[in-house]
């Protein structure tokens, strides 16, 4: 029986043993378990904070109505069109501003839809008890059905047909624009700049920082088991090295795939008994938003390249900087070098975000460590252009060979080492003595 | 099949830790690395495995360079250890997988050492059953397969034996097999290093135990800070030096008779003497005037010097001359 000692043969055996063995740990399910539950719970409690509750019904029982608009208007319609009021019995009175105190009770809302022909505009006041059964969203809600009622009616009143009705009711989005903004042809909103760069470098640094610390370790493992010797009979550091950053790099994006989906389920489920587009209108408040992104296949496709690159590349630097270590004590040191970098490079993308200059643009959208966080967004909201974005693509795949070439080095020359941390300036004349020996 | 290990040599910056080492196996056998702390052992194996780059000198296994891709090699590290969180049963089969070894064969190997190193165990989850207060037996209960860290640190060292035995290797090197374990183990692991003798093996063993080297090895290399001191048959060794042990014990005190002798008494305890003769003849000598003075001897063994002994004699001798 031979052993496999080819420069990358047994990648394959550590890959999905490390991996397999990271999906059996206790510790690594707990955080699978922990953080998919935290993804799923954190959907309904945004809702709530953001006042998203829609409980099935309301609890206002009934709606009084003082109709001084000089329309006709058909409260029955508003239960039949608002699900939430299908219990609600909506009805004009005699009650006025002045009375309603007297006989509304806890649960009730009077309603004074006024008409002001002079100024031709239409007022929806409500009032109820000071202390009520229904919650402020609920009457919001309410004044509003009254208020589209009345829109409905005044159009009805003109012979609108059907399908006009449709299009009057539609709802529009408000663009405002200098004049300069429309003929530079680019939309130019810091908030959205802000936003986008924010929303893209969260995920980055959620994907390199969290798959860094697990990287270390696990490149440390075999030297504080005292395994190396064992295992370098049968296979060579290199593809050790590679196996087992491959097996952390596929851990973690199940993790965060897990997390990913166990939100967009949240999403749907909470969907059904809450107003979960609370959410969609804080991120566009944000001036996050589909249109923002540009969310086409080829856009999806370029964030992906880029998220995958800037994930290799911190991975590699994790590693390298794991090779050094012999001790799980020094995991933590190992891991803060990592998380600093990655750090430097997300602050620099979100500083330099809002700014405008064409030569920051490229600058940061080339230089390896702030390209992770930059380049797609740059190139998504029209900074840097297709060629600089291959450009930076490049220039990350060589960073990429180089850490693979260093990192292999230092960790085949270093894999016997036993004692503290090594510092960055010996572990790479380690790696210039073991190219020496090899070229002698 | 042959191994030559040829000029071997290595340096730490200035400093030389393995320096022309040089020693052959034209025939299967065991061979003892032996030598103080520091001397190199270690550094040579894993310059032999090519886990550490040489200076000079080459390993030829068959006349082609060793590498454990042609030849199958077992390692029993100095340094053992196992993964600590994960089942024996999974690593073992992954360390097989390594060596390309199929998993439905490797399970076949590992039941196998399993029962040879007395580890089944540990490797095969029991099944208990659990009986209810009128002493009925109720349910079955499955045992959780066992992680390296749960084993005491002998049965880690079983496990770590049965890794470098799974391939089925040609080669079998072994660093310290037999430290840190009982007289029972101790046992065991010789009947399974005896086992793989006779099956036409090469073993290289590096060991402190000198007894235990005695036993197994034909031929022996002796390093002391770096440089051979000592090499050869072990038998031929022993044969040069001589007969020039004697362990004499009497009746009453015999120190005047040996200075008379003009021997070299090495230790005394209680009438029981070490000695070192110049040979047979003159041993012969010193018998002949015990018996004439009417000494009552108990105790006259005239013996080669024990690996021990050599070794102690040697590594103190580059020591005085260092």
């Amino acid at each position: 029986m031979k052993a496999h000692k080819g420069k990358f043969e047994g990648i394959k055996k550590v890959y999905s043993f490390t991996l397999q063995q990271m999906l059996k740990g206790k510790s690594s399910l707990i955080t699978l378990v922990f953080l998919i539950f935290m993804a799923a719970a954190s959907v309904p409690v945004m809702t709530l904070i953001m006042g998203g509750e829609k409980s099935g019904d309301s609890d206002i029982t009934a709606v009084y109505i003082q109709n001084d608009t000089g329309y006709q208007i058909n409260f029955q319609e508003i239960p039949e069109k608002n699900p939430m009021f299908q219990n609600t019995a909506f009805a004009e009175t005699e009650m006025t501003e002045d009375t309603y105190g007297e006989t509304l009770g806890d649960s009730e809302v009077f309603i004074h839809l006024k008409r002001d022909i002079q100024a031709d505009t239409f007022t929806v006041t409500a009032f109820t008890q000071e202390v009520t059964d229904f919650s402020e969203s609920e009457l919001t809600d309410c004044a509003k059905a009254l208020a589209e009622t009345l829109e409905e009616a005044r159009y009805s009143q003109l012979n609108a047909r059907p399908e006009q009705m449709d299009l009057l009711m539609s709802g529009y989005d408000v663009e405002v624009q200098s004049e300069e903004e429309y003929f530079s042809e680019e939309e130019d909103n810091f908030d959205a700049r802000f936003g986008v760069q924010m929303v893209y470098s969260i995920i980055a640094i959620m994907l390199c920082s969290f798959s860094s610390a697990y990287i270390v370790r696990s490149v440390i493992e075999e030297k504080a088991s005292k395994l190396a010797e064992l295992l370098m009979v049968s296979v060579r550091p290199f593809a050790m090295l590679t196996g087992k950053i491959l097996a952390v790099m596929t851990y973690v994006a199940i993790l965060l795939a897990g997390c990913a989906g166990a939100w967009g389920l949240s999403y749907v489920i909470t969907g059904k008994f809450m107003d979960t587009s609370v959410i969609q209108k804080q991120a566009e408040g944000m001036g996050i938003t589909a249109d923002v992104f540009r969310i086409s296949p080829a856009t999806a496709g370029i964030l992906l390249i880029s998220l995958l690159l800037g994930y290799l590349f911190f991975s590699l630097l994790s590693g390298f900087f794991g090779s050094g270590c012999s001790e799980m004590e020094d995991v933590e040191s190992a891991n803060l070098s990592v998380i600093l970098i990655v750090m430097a490079g997300y602050l620099v993308a979100t500083i330099t975000a809002p700014m405008q200059s064409s030569v920051l643009a490229a600058a940061v959208s080339l230089f390896p460590v702030t390209s992770v966080f930059c380049a797609p967004v740059r190139y998504m909201i029209g900074d840097i252009g297709l060629g600089t974005l291959f450009l930076s693509w490049m220039i990350q795949i060589i960073a990429i060979g180089c850490l693979v070439y260093v990192c292999g080095r230092v960790y085949q020359n270093l894999i016997l080492y036993r004692g503290s941390r090594m510092k960055f300036g010996a572990m790479i004349a380690a790696m210039k003595k073991s190219k020496t020996r090899e070229a002698r | 099949m042959s191994l030559i290990v040829k000029n071997l040599s290595k340096k730490y910056g200035e400093k030389t830790v393995v320096d022309n080492l040089s020693f052959e196996m034209p025939r299967p056998g065991v061979f003892a690395l032996l030598g103080t702390n520091g001397a190199g052992k270690t550094t040579s194996i894993r310059m032999m495995l090519n886990m550490l780059s040489r200076d000079s000198g080459e390993v030829l296994w068959n006349g082609e360079p060793l590498d454990t891709a042609t030849c199958s090699v077992g390692y029993l590290a100095e340094e053992r250890g196992l993964y600590p969180k994960c089942t024996l049963m999974d690593q073992l089969i992954y360390f097989a997988g390594l060596r390309g070894i199929s998993r439905a064969e490797a399970k076949k190997r590992i039941k196998y050492w399993a029962g040879r190193l007395e580890v089944e165990e540990y490797l095969y989850p029991q099944t208990e059953t659990e009986e209810d207060a009128k002493g009925r037996r109720r349910r079955a209960k499955k045992q959780a397969p066992k992680k390296a860290d749960q084993l005491s640190k002998g049965n880690q060292q079983k496990i770590q034996f049965m890794t470098a035995l799974l391939p089925d290797p040609e080669l079998l090197i072994l660093d310290e097999p037999l430290s840190g374990l009982d007289p029972v183990n101790t046992d065991l692991f010789k009947s399974i290093i005896r086992e793989e003798i006779g099956k036409g093996k090469y073993l290289i063993m590096s060991s402190h135990q000198m007894a235990t080297v005695e036993e197994f090895c034909t031929d022996i290399i002796i390093l002391n800070r770096s440089k051979t001191v000592l090499q050869g048959n072990l038998n031929e060794i022993k044969k040069s030096y001589g007969r020039i042990h004697l362990a004499l014990k009497t009746e009453t005190d015999v120190k005047e008779l040996i200075q008379e002798a003009g021997i070299t008494l090495v230790s005394e305890k209680a009438c029981e003497y070490q000695l070192q003769v110049s040979g047979e003849e003159q041993a012969n000598r010193f018998l002949k005037l015990l018996t004439d003075r009417n000494i009552t001897v108990i105790t006259f063994d005239l013996r080669e010097p024990s690996l021990h002994e050599i070794f102690v004699e040697k590594v103190g001798d580059a020591h005085e001359s260092a």
